[in-house]
């Protein structure tokens, strides 16, 4: 297998081969930068100041208390947007009346730089989880609802004349078409979602950051001219991304399995 | 069985008196149009199918792409409405109530279900217990070669064109229509399988007693399946000729050995390259 082929395929062993000299690459890239003093520490941290910053960020900064406060957070906002996108989201795609009357609307909204939002959000619902919450859900769900309703567009008008020719009433139709189809796939969009889910987890912990979460952390370490913190806690966040990722992978294996035979 | 098919000139509709005929399907004056009412897909097409005691009957359709063959199955159908003129079930406009068997020219089964769920689909919208419909749709699987399959995905990735063929056919036979409509089903199919699945589809459809529609550009398969081909011309689309093929209910591999068989298909070959299809 030519490493150069056009949309081709590593083999297992290779591709984790390459992945691994791609990241030590960059690792040393980087170590040489600073130790070099190309860049200097104080901007850029080493590799090895940054991973021993880790045990100040536990032991001082309760590097996991904060982690868990992000992903309670994260994980409330997604439940909140996800339970008011899909069922929007289906009226809107489904019935014409819906689609009249929110699509335009969604649409302008999703144009919106949602940080000039964040003041508005302090007005409605102060500075304490609940704003963060909602600022959350308010950032994932003007991505998620159009992608809802384009997925109810793209299912395949074969299968809805299918179950029409077999006695489907409307309600079956959209149990047995809509329903399996859209979620099948929206689950791959949630994925997807999931690092601009931290993006606005990020910005919102930075208003009332006694409330603790890793972006607050982030940013008072940035505050404190200590990048190695940073450093530590974008790595930090990153594998907690990719951890979520796998666990998104592992629920859509088990409830959509005829997406991987 | 009696049929219609367009005496008169184009853009003349028929009188029709209200004689009323049991057990028939019936299109008359059917139009569809688009530009309102400036430029015509199919313009007065009338069709008379009716059925045979005890029997069923089969017809096929014939004739160029974009001659509105398969739109005439959707009207039968219920998937689509002519912009005027009637499609009549038993003298009554088609209501929803009128199901029918249909396998589409792309594989249509349902990816995210099991071969058996498919097939089980059509008697689970009508209320059939679990276990009957489990029962059955195997029955129907064993019927139509599937059984081994039935617990499989019904997706490209773990069944062969044929077999998901095999499995759109099973589903619209599960639930015992009195019409079957088959709009291309072999087109996707490679030769070969193609040929299988016309004899499959033959032997099936010996055993039950429903009228079949099948809509085809390969007269071979026209002639080998049906008592009546109709052949359609384009720009506006209508049905020119009507062919009948005394060939007997039975029919299998060794029909295409027929003279009668040859002669039939050779007709309409001839008339379809004759130019009148095209305007």
């Amino acid at each position: 297998m030519s490493l150069f082929a056009l949309r081709g395929k590593l083999p297992g062993i290779t591709r984790m081969k390459i992945e691994l000299f791609g990241i030590l690459g960059i690792l040393i890239v980087w170590y040489g930068l600073v130790a070099t003093n190309i860049i200097q520490s104080r901007i850029l941290p080493s590799p090895i100041t940054v991973f021993t910053s880790f045990g100040e960020l536990i032991a001082g900064d309760h590097l996991f208390k904060n982690l868990g406060v992000s992903l309670g957070l994260n994980l409330l906002g997604y439940i909140e947007a996800v339970a008011i996108a899909i069922p929007l989201g289906f009226c809107i795609g489904l019935f014409p009346i819906f689609r009249g009357l929110f699509e335009r609307p969604i649409s302008a909204i999703r144009g919106l730089p949602l940080s000039a939002v964040l003041g508005l959000f302090i007005l409605w619902f102060g500075i304490s989880t609940n704003m963060k919450v909602q600022f959350l859900t308010l950032g994932v769900l003007v991505y998620l609802l159009p992608v809802v309703v384009q997925r109810i567009d793209e299912v395949k008008q074969i299968y809805v004349d299918t179950v029409k020719t077999l006695g489907a009433n409307r309600w079956q139709t959209i149990r047995k078409v809509f329903i399996p189809d859209v979620l099948s796939r929206v689950s791959d969009d949630i994925r997807v979602l999931l690092p601009i889910a931290w993006t606005y987890i990020i910005m919102a912990e930075v208003i009332n950051k006694s409330e603790g979460g890793i972006g607050a952390l982030a940013y008072t370490a940035g505050r404190q001219s200590r990048p190695d913190k940073v450093f530590a806690i974008l790595a930090m966040i990153i594998l907690v991304v990719f951890l979520q990722d796998k666990l998104f992978l592992f629920l859509d294996r088990k409830f959509f399995k005829h997406k991987y035979v | 069985m009696e049929t219609i098919h367009n005496p008169t000139e184009p853009g003349a509709p028929v009188v029709f008196d209200n004689t009323v005929l049991p057990d028939k399907i019936e299109l008359r004056n059917v139009c569809q149009s688009y530009d309102g009412g400036k430029t015509f897909v199919l313009q007065y097409v009338n069709l008379l199918i009716e059925d045979i005691p005890k029997e069923g009957e089969s017809l096929a359709i014939c004739g160029p792409s974009g001659c509105g063959k398969s739109t005439i199955l959707r009207y039968i159908a219920g998937l689509q409405k002519p912009t005027s003129g009637d499609v009549l079930i038993n003298a009554k406009p088609r209501t929803d109530a009128d199901t029918v068997g249909m396998v589409f020219q792309q594989f249509s089964p349902l990816p995210w279900m099991t071969v058996l769920e498919n097939v089980a689909l059509g008697l689970e919208f009508h209320n059939v217990p679990l276990k009957e419909r489990t029962e059955q749709a195997m029955e129907m699987l064993k019927l139509v070669g599937l059984e081994r399959e039935a617990h499989k995905y019904a997706k490209d990735t773990q069944l062969s064109g044929g077999q998901l063929q095999r499995v759109a056919l099973a589903r619209s036979l599960v639930v015992n229509p009195t019409m079957v409509l088959l709009d291309e089903p072999n087109s996707a199919l490679d030769v070969n399988t193609s040929f299988q699945m016309d004899l499959l589809i033959m032997e099936i459809l010996e055993r039950v007693q429903a009228t079949i529609i099948y809509v085809t550009h390969n007269i071979n398969s026209a002639v080998l399946f049906a008592n009546h081909v109709y052949v359609m011309r384009k720009d506006p689309g209508r049905i020119v000729k009507h062919f009948p093929v005394p060939l007997g209910k039975h029919r299998d591999r060794q029909t295409k050995r027929d003279p009668l068989f040859i002669e039939i298909v050779n007709q309409i070959d001839d008339y379809m390259n004759s130019g009148v299809l095209v305007s």
